[in-house]
């Protein structure tokens, strides 16, 4: 056979590939919906800021935190990263750089963004059972921080309206860690308590909510949590999450150190990614797979890294991710599919 | 609306010659369909990140070549790991070598194109059948002019193997 022939079969193989009458209707129907989804959010979280902006968010005192003064407008994209030295950064989705330093160090309770991506939380992790502070500053360092409430890893809603953070306090045998969802308007919470649930000096974990702020998923554990039936913080709503082998036995995937994070999808549910290392996939390489919250079971392969991820994060529309490695590196993957490397250093990052 | 147009433009030109991509890249062809149109709505909705709108059916070329992967991937995963899951993928619709309209020829093509590793099938099928040159084909798959043209030899030796007398 020569290159022609090649050619010739290739276009035989190929087949009919006339498009349906429908399929470009599909297409822009789509697509307008998932632009809708992330300009629905959008405005949600905006209304939240404007809230936090005459008032109603935080007690008003100055953090202790330097911060660097306001600088130009954001030129592009940025994820906000948290550096190994505590330092929150905005950083450049399309070369890496520091668009601005928002707090320059002793950062170490977690660290996200509002929907919207005007807005940054940070939080203080504290020592013992005494909590640290969440912070709220501006992201384009137009104030100086302010203290929001007391807890850690703060995670803002997906519409903007609720925050999520982990709260400590003194109980029989130890400390207690309980999980808040406040909505700041209002001053209205929701509380899950963990008895003695804080081991001293232990991480505590990462909240991220669903896509349609439902229910939260507490990394580490793999636990979801629903919001709309309330019952105790344990081991009972973990997913059961199984992985068939090749030779047809089951293992219980390991919950210790696995990178977490919901991922907005074509429906309102979405899929949790999560990073593996199982299931017959080559070993070089880690793996981040896709899991129904319901059923724990793998939907598909997301994409495989060369380095571990160790925190991941979803842009609102699903289709970004970025993700800090077990080696400080921050990356990012596109909508399409292009990896890109934006520095080391790092320890945690949200879009 | 502007961006809509631009993508139905696209639409136009290109669904044709990505979908024929797709089926050659896809074990399963019958996913074809789903990954093309995956490929416009995802260049539809990032369209304002396209700097270059020029270059909207090159990112186009390549978002489809990526979810090709992705599913590839996938199905291998599916195969080893969970059988339930491969069951509830079904639908599968038969490749085009099984139907009785094609030459032995052909056949042979399709099942020794199967064999090739990823990356040199890919570089087989954008070489003789989007007719890309190695520059076009490495800017699409995000490799050096270098690597395409060693990836593209290797392949076409793998198939001179199987098919006897390929240059």
């Amino acid at each position: 056979m020569t290159e022609d022939g090649l050619r010739q079969a290739l276009g035989i193989l190929a087949g009919d590939t006339t498009p349906s009458p429908s399929a470009a209707s599909e297409v822009a129907s789509i697509a307008s919906r998932r632009v809708r989804r992330r300009r629905l959010a959008v405005g949600a979280a905006a209304f939240a800021v404007v809230l936090g902006a005459v008032g109603l968010f935080g007690d008003g005192r100055e953090s202790s935190v330097r911060t660097v003064p306001a600088g130009p407008t954001t030129p592009g994209p940025t994820v906000v990263a948290l550096t190994r030295g505590g330092a929150v950064r905005l950083v450049d989705v399309s070369n890496g750089r520091t668009v601005r330093t928002l707090v320059e160090r002793g950062v170490d309770g977690g660290v996200t963004r509002s929907p919207d991506g005007t807005t940054v939380y940070y939080g203080d992790s504290g020592t013992g059972c005494a909590n640290g502070w969440i912070h709220i500053v501006p992201a384009d360092g137009s104030s100086p921080p302010k203290r929001l409430v007391e807890g850690t890893r703060p995670s803002v809603s997906p519409d903007g309206t609720r925050l999520a953070f982990w709260t400590r306090q003194s109980g029989d045998t130890g400390c207690d860690l309980s999980l808040v969802v406040r909505v700041p308007a209002t001053g209205a919470e929701q509380r899950w308590t963990r008895p003695n649930g804080y081991f001293r000096g232990g991480p505590i974990e990462r909240i991220d909510w669903s896509p349609d702020g439902r229910r939260l998923l507490i990394s580490k554990n793999l636990l979801v949590l629903d919001l709309t039936r309330p019952g105790p913080l344990d081991g009972a709503t973990s997913i059961p999450l199984t992985i068939a082998t090749g030779n047809g036995k089951e293992v219980r995937h390991s919950p210790d150190d696995i990178a977490l994070a919901w991922r907005p999808g074509a429906g309102d549910e979405g899929r949790i990614a999560m990073e593996v290392s199982c299931c017959g996939l080559p070993l070089d390489e880690s793996h981040v797979v896709l899991v129904d919250p319901d059923a724990g079971t793998i939907d598909a392969l997301l994409f495989s890294s060369d380095s571990r991820p160790v925190v991941l994060d979803f842009d609102p529309s699903g289709d970004d991710v970025a993700w800090v490695d077990d080696k400080g590196r921050l990356r990012v993957r596109d909508t399409l599919g292009r990896t890109r490397s934006l520095g080391a250093g790092y320890r945690e990052v949200a879009w | 609306v502007r961006a809509d147009e631009a993508v139905a433009e696209l639409f136009a030109g290109m669904y044709s010659s990505l979908l024929g991509t797709a089926r050659l890249l896809l074990d399963d062809p019958g996913h074809a369909e789903e990954v093309v149109q995956e490929a416009f709505v995802r260049v539809r909705v990032a369209w304002w990140r396209i700097r270059d709108p020029e270059r909207a059916g090159a990112y186009l070329r390549a978002t489809v070549a990526n979810l090709a992967r992705t599913d590839v991937r996938r199905r291998a995963l599916a195969r080893v790991r969970e059988p339930q899951y491969a069951r509830a993928g079904g639908g599968t619709v038969p490749a085009a070598e099984d139907t009785a309209i094609l030459r032995d020829e052909h056949r042979r093509v399709a099942a020794a194109l199967r064999h090739l590793p990823g990356r040199q099938r890919e570089c087989i099928v954008l070489r003789y059948y989007l007719d890309l040159s190695e520059a076009e084909i490495a800017a699409t798959l995000g490799v050096t002019p270098g690597s395409v043209k060693t990836h593209t030899h290797r392949a076409l030796a793998a198939l001179g193997v199987r098919l006897e007398g390929l240059a």
